[in-house]
């Protein structure tokens, strides 16, 4: 399949563009419009350029001794998984000795719920899941964009993206999908049903609101509680909808590229990611979102791999049996070509100065360390872009229960994107030693 | 000694700090503590994770209460302090418990009111399709709901958010649509399609044999070419597929699993039924829920297909098994009327007329759907109003109002005033009323229940769904709150065919039966694990559980029993004869089966392994937390799990007793572990065995079994000693000794995992006094499953809030 590529190499009518959208502000962040800005503050709107993030969680884990180099520093020799990626060594780092604390939770998979949010012992009596990184940002910095965040998934419905009261969100499976709420533009009648459809959800939301104020009589206090998340909710989605509405009149980016066709065989998981990876690098270059959670997944099936005879949930249990980390190894070694290949893309795109990946961070990972006996200690993870000082094989702690804090690193992303935070979950640092900004 | 100092003075004031325990003594707690506690849990060793010294007090936070539960439990019980320590006299012990007790009861009695509950996403999806008479899968497009003890049924855990809220209205417009009937009736299909017919005509003569008869004859088991006559579901909806077939050049019957989907590859499929097919030839009738351009497929049983003599000789002489199939025949869709109840219920008998647009169209065109037609009325103001009313006094689950439909009465009007149709502003109110905090809520006061309230708590434990119109009549009267009213609606609503959803999702979420899906054996080690056995194993424990019920067969034969439920698949993998045909029945057990009670069901057993290997650990704290109702603590920080090796030399038990032979870990493992190591002798599917599998070159192939690629391990040992010193020999001698000796013990857990499931509430505290007296009720008289419910739905526990 081709690289998408979007239609800003021909200039665009500036004018024309202006005219449909009437707001500076709301522009999307599209290269080929900068040198064509005027005055100052636009100019000034051109080069504070969008920081970005991106969290793509490999729910299988990955077999460590074939990512993690043996060398530590920036002469490394890359790993067997690390192969493929070695034309962006300088542009991504590999972490070792990184953990949340506390995740044994209610099974083996659960840590899977909090690989985001750092959140302790899922799934067992009296968890509730805090808040996910990617949710975190959003509401601090507001984005103006078609979406402020994107949660998506490689088929199943499993997300990582959580909000404050611990309700998680649903994951969009479907590329064919975000690429037409994205840049499909709807028939004027169309965008007029979709305004109308918005303005009776408003409708609809004021009555409901109405009637939830008649629960409060003889309510306890943690009744009252359940009855303000729902006034919440009702005020959310309210200023939701009106959001939307004022998008829906705004036209939608132009890309070149067609609209995708899902993969039918849900097998077919290298396909599958690939597009779902197009679509990511889209949304970034149009700035339709600045945050992206992708569930890149794992299942109960055997993948359309060459090679690769056997469920992949079964090889990632190997139970140290050869043959089988010997498959294993075909399907994680073809998951690292894609990250690859989506690091390539992203580099592919030029904006301002620098290029797509400069401003997004992308940190690919997993909440396994060891898949096999689902140990969540030692995650393997990697990091790329957004503007950190990449090329090394950084040793952010000892082994097993002397591992550093995942956590810190969440922190440190949240200063890169001007996000102040002191804490997060259980870090107890603001910054990973040895990985520092460019 | 550091015991003065490592218990600060503040500690027990604070812990009996709240206004109501301040007439307590503190001093009779803190000697015992002090004498009998700090000395392992102190800021210095902290035993268990657990220091007095950083202990938090305040017992208003629900998990501070929990941790001193767990202290109390652990002094009332014995098992603290520890054996080799000196023990606390009897009369010193009775002190604190007691003291701790009140405390504790008070604590929790304070906290522990139903919280405002949420329908979870099976009830919204359960109760839009009763209300309109509609089979739409809904709870997908909904976020997961949380759980408290196990639970989704529990207020507390049952959050909302803004994703929710507008997923909801998207649910409930879908639901709305789904039930629409405008136009004329779909045309209804009645098609009788040979398997040998179209397409599938290229393969007779070199997979498949054609009879006289014109049956079609495969010997193939379940790959190409795929048994799916060419037949695809126009409109989705239910439709009744009778086929008709022999085993050929068989004296046994040829079973066939059956699935629907649309069959490109990768693509979802839904499994409908298991059937088989007798040698003198027999026919079947079933009815299978199909979406649009679903197929049906066949797979049959034949194991012993010989790919290589077929192709050899030819099908028409091949001499092996195979399954002779007559033409299908389809019928559907299935309507009970036209148009629906849920039409019926939104726009009564009111007229539907193709647009002024799509009466163009038509003209010309022949394809008709939903959007073509509009609903009319002469008299909008009138008739909205009337519907609305209606409408809403089905979904509304509380004492009716004369104004509780004017807020929605008032979005119609405005909605016409707005230029919307008729019928957009209609669907427009219900979308309201559907999102409302009248649907989406339960509706209970604090204290005693109301009629209405005890109804719905009723409904949705037992159907999963709104109190149908009996039970609104007996709500609305008040009747609900006698006694003898109550217990007859109970049993109503228990003889009812939809108390099937109570028993699945009750043993889905009590027995984990949701994960049956979340690993599946290793296709090397388990080869026979297949959909039929998964099917077959989920309908032992489902029809173990409804005979239990139906007949108020005691609960401890839950524990043990001298019966199953069997069909001929299940029997196969359990090694017992004389079980023929693919219906299940009541099959009694003999010692040598070594099957009996729920902790030999293979569902069971499956859920609390992974696909490769049994881990003792998982599969005992399974039974502490759902059998035994003692779910033990988490690990401390900091465990790692133990690493199976598969190739096999040394088992998980030796690797465990590296473990289990430091002080700490055993202190929990001595009680996790001896179940799991009893279950030891059955394998990751449920079978029975003597020796684990193993891919392990060095170990022998098992000597009469062909074309498996698992050879003979090292020998299980499912001995043990409990934490209390039963020694057992294997599962038999664990039942007997330990589960059986205190079967009460299972009754009152039991009791509590019904009790939360029904009430909406995790169980506290202050409960179990309430659990007890239910429990004790039920086992003086015979312990039938039937009057633990009939005691749960009187009790305290159930009528109020």
């Amino acid at each position: 399949m081709n690289a998408p590529h979007i239609a800003t190499k021909a200039r665009i009518d500036r004018r024309a563009f202006l005219r449909s959208t009437g707001l500076l502000l709301t522009l999307p962040w599209l290269e080929a419009m900068v040198p064509s800005f005027a005055n100052a503050a636009e100019t000034r709107a051109a080069s504070t350029q969008p920081r970005r993030f991106l969290a793509m969680n490999y729910s299988l884990g990955f077999h460590v001794p074939l990512l993690v180099p043996k060398e530590e520093g920036a002469d490394y020799t890359p790993s067997y998984y690390l192969e493929p990626l070695q034309a962006h060594r300088k542009d991504f780092t590999v972490f070792s000795g990184l953990s949340h604390d506390e995740q044994n939770g209610s099974d083996g998979h659960t840590s899977e719920l909090t690989w985001l949010t750092s959140a302790r012992h899922p799934g067992l009596p009296g968890f509730r899941n805090t808040i996910s990184l990617d949710q975190l940002l959003v509401q601090k910095l507001n984005p103006d964009t078609r979406f402020t965040s994107l949660v998506l998934s490689a088929g199943n419905h499993a997300t990582m993206s959580w909000t404050m009261n611990g309700v998680c969100l649903p994951a969009e499976p479907s590329p064919s999908k975000v690429f037409q709420l994205l840049f499909v533009e709807g028939s004027p009648t169309e965008v007029r049903r979709q305004l109308d459809e918005l303005r009776r959800g408003r409708s609809i939301l004021d009555t409901v609101g109405e009637e939830a104020k008649k629960m409060n009589a003889n309510l306890g206090p943690r009744d009252r509680e359940k009855v303000d998340q729902y006034f919440t909710s009702v005020r959310e989605l309210e200023a939701r909808l009106l959001s939307s509405a004022a998008w829906a009149t705004r036209p939608k980016p132009k890309v070149s590229s067609a609209a995708p066709k899902d993969v039918a065989d849900r097998t077919d998981i290298i396909a599958k990611t690939r597009l779902m990876h197009e679509m990511i690098t889209l949304a970034f270059q149009t700035d339709s979102t600045r945050f992206i959670t992708y569930s890149a997944g794992g299942m109960n099936a055997t993948p359309k791999i060459e090679g690769v005879s056997q469920d992949w949930h079964n090889l990632s249990h190997h139970g140290q049996d050869e043959a089988k980390i010997e498959e294993l190894r075909i399907i994680e070694r073809a998951e690292f070509a894609e990250i690859g290949r989506l690091l390539g893309l992203l580099k592919g795109v030029q904006e301002g100065r620098g290029t797509l990946l400069d401003n997004t961070i992308v940190m690919a990972g997993s909440n396994l360390g060891n898949a096999s006996s689902h140990n969540t200690r030692d995650l393997p993870l990697i990091l790329a872009g957004g503007g950190f000082r990449h090329g090394k094989h950084v040793v952010a702690g000892g082994k097993g229960n002397d591992n550093g804090r995942f956590a810190n690193l969440f922190v440190q992303i949240a200063h890169r994107m001007d996000v102040g935070l002191e804490k997060f979950g259980s870090s107890n640092g603001r910054s990973v030693k040895g990985f520092e900004l460019a | 000694m550091r015991r003065r100092t490592a218990l600060p003075r503040l500690l027990i004031p604070c812990l009996l700090g709240s206004a109501l325990l301040c007439a307590e003594t503190p001093e009779q707690l803190r000697p015992f503590i002090e004498k009998h506690c700090v000395d392992c849990h102190d800021a210095d060793d902290a035993k268990g994770g657990l220091d007095f010294g950083k202990l938090p007090s305040d017992l208003n936070r629900p998990e501070t209460l929990a941790k001193w539960v767990h202290i109390f439990d652990r002094v009332d019980q014995g098992e603290m302090p520890p054996k080799k320590k000196a023990r606390p006299e009897a009369s010193e012990k009775a002190k604190f418990t007691k003291t701790l007790a009140t405390s504790l009861a008070t604590a929790d009695q304070a906290n522990k009111a139903t919280v405002l509950r949420r329908l979870n996403r099976n009830e919204l999806e359960q109760t839009l399709n009763d209300l309109l008479g509609i089979n739409e899968e809904l709870a997908p497009l909904l976020p997961e709901d949380g759980r408290a003890q196990g639970f989704d049924k529990v207020g507390e855990a049952l959050d909302l958010s803004s994703v929710h809220l507008q997923r909801t209205m998207d649910a409930a417009r879908q639901a709305l649509n789904a039930a629409l009937n405008k136009g004329d009736a779909p045309e209804k299909i009645d098609k009788t399609i040979g398997f040998g017919d179209g397409r599938n005509a290229t393969h007779i003569g070199k997979s498949w044999h054609k009879l006289a008869d014109g049956s079609v004859v495969t010997f193939n088991e379940a790959t190409y070419p795929a048994l799916m006559a060419e037949f695809e579901a126009p409109i989705a909806g239910l439709y009744r597929v009778t086929l008709g077939g022999r085993a050929y050049q068989s004296e046994k019957p040829v079973m066939v699993t059956i699935f629907s989907g649309p069959f490109f590859t990768g693509s979802p499929t839904r499994f409908q039924s298991v059937q088989e097919f007798l040698p003198a030839g027999n026919e079947v009738q079933i009815e299978v829920q199909l979406k649009v351009r679903d197929k049906v497929r066949l797979f049959p049983d034949l194991r012993t297909f010989d790919n290589n003599l077929n192709q050899k000789t030819g099908p028409a002489k091949y001499p092996g098994p195979g399954l002779a199939m007559k033409p299908m025949r389809v019928e559907g869709p299935l309507l009970p009327q036209w148009p629906g109840k849920g039409h019926k219920l939104m726009f009564g008998d009111l007229p539907n007329a193709p647009t002024a647009e799509a009466a163009k169209r038509m003209k010309y065109e022949k394809r008709r759907t939903q959007q073509m037609y509009e609903i009319t009325s002469t008299q909008p103001v009138v008739d909205g109003p009337k519907l609305i009313k209606a409408f809403v006094a089905k979904v509304v689950r509380e004492k009716s109002q004369p104004t509780q439909a004017d807020a929605y009465v008032r979005l119609f009007e405005a909605e016409l005033k707005n230029g919307s149709t008729f019928e957009e502003s209609l669907l427009t109110a219900y979308t309201a009323v559907l999102c409302s905090p009248a649907n989406l809520y339960f509706h209970e006061k604090s204290g005693r229940l109301d009629a209405w309230a005890v109804a719905s708590r009723l409904s949705y434990m037992f159907w999963g769904t709104a109190p149908d119109d009996e039970l609104r009549k007996h709500a609305e009267s008040g009747a609900l709150l006698k006694p003898a009213n109550l217990r007859a609606q109970t049993d109503r609503l228990l003889s009812d065919r939809r108390a099937q959803r109570f028993v699945r999702d009750f043993t889905d979420q009590w027995l984990s039966l949701r994960n049956i899906d979340a690993t599946s054996p290793d296709k090397q080690l388990y080869p026979e694990y297949d959909d039929a056995l998964k099917a077959a194993m989920l309908d032992e424990t489902r029809g173990f559980f409804a005979e239990v019920l139906a007949n108020n067969l005691s609960v401890t034969d839950f524990l043990d029993s001298d019966w199953t439920m069997l069909n001929n698949r299940l029997a196969r993998h359990y090694d017992i004869p004389g079980v023929e045909g693919v219906a299940f029945r009541k099959v009694a057990l003999k010692p040598e089966y070594h099957r009996g009670g729920l902790l030999t069901h293979a569902s069971v057993l499956k859920v609390s392994a992974n696909g490769n290997n049994t881990s003792p650990v998982m599969r005992g704290a399974w039974v502490l937390d759902r059998i035994l109702g003692t779910p033990p603590s988490p690990p401390p920080p900091g465990t790692p799990g133990v690493e199976p090796d598969i190739r096999g030399a040394v088992t998980l038990r030796q690797m465990l007793e590296k473990h289990r032979s430091t002080e700490s870990c055993n202190s929990c493992h001595s009680q996790i572990d001896p179940p799991g190591f009893a279950l030891e002798s059955y394998d990751v599917a449920g079978g029975w065995q003597t020796n684990y599998r193993s891919l392990g070159k060095q170990f022998k192939s098992p000597p009469n079994l062909k074309r498996v690629q698992w050879r003979i391990g090292p020998p299980v040992d499912p001995s043990g000693v409990t934490a209390d010193g039963k020694v057992f020999a294997d599962l038999k001698e664990f039942k007997q000794k330990v589960l059986l000796a205190d079967p009460e013990a299972f009754t009152l857990a039991l009791t509590r995992k019904l009790a939360a499931y029904g009430s909406g509430r995790a169980m506290g505290f202050s409960d179990r006094a309430e659990l007890k007296r239910i429990a004790g009720q039920t086992f003086t008289h015979g312990n039938g499953l039937r009057d633990l419910l009939h005691n749960l739905i009187q009790s305290e526990i159930f009528l109020t809030k």
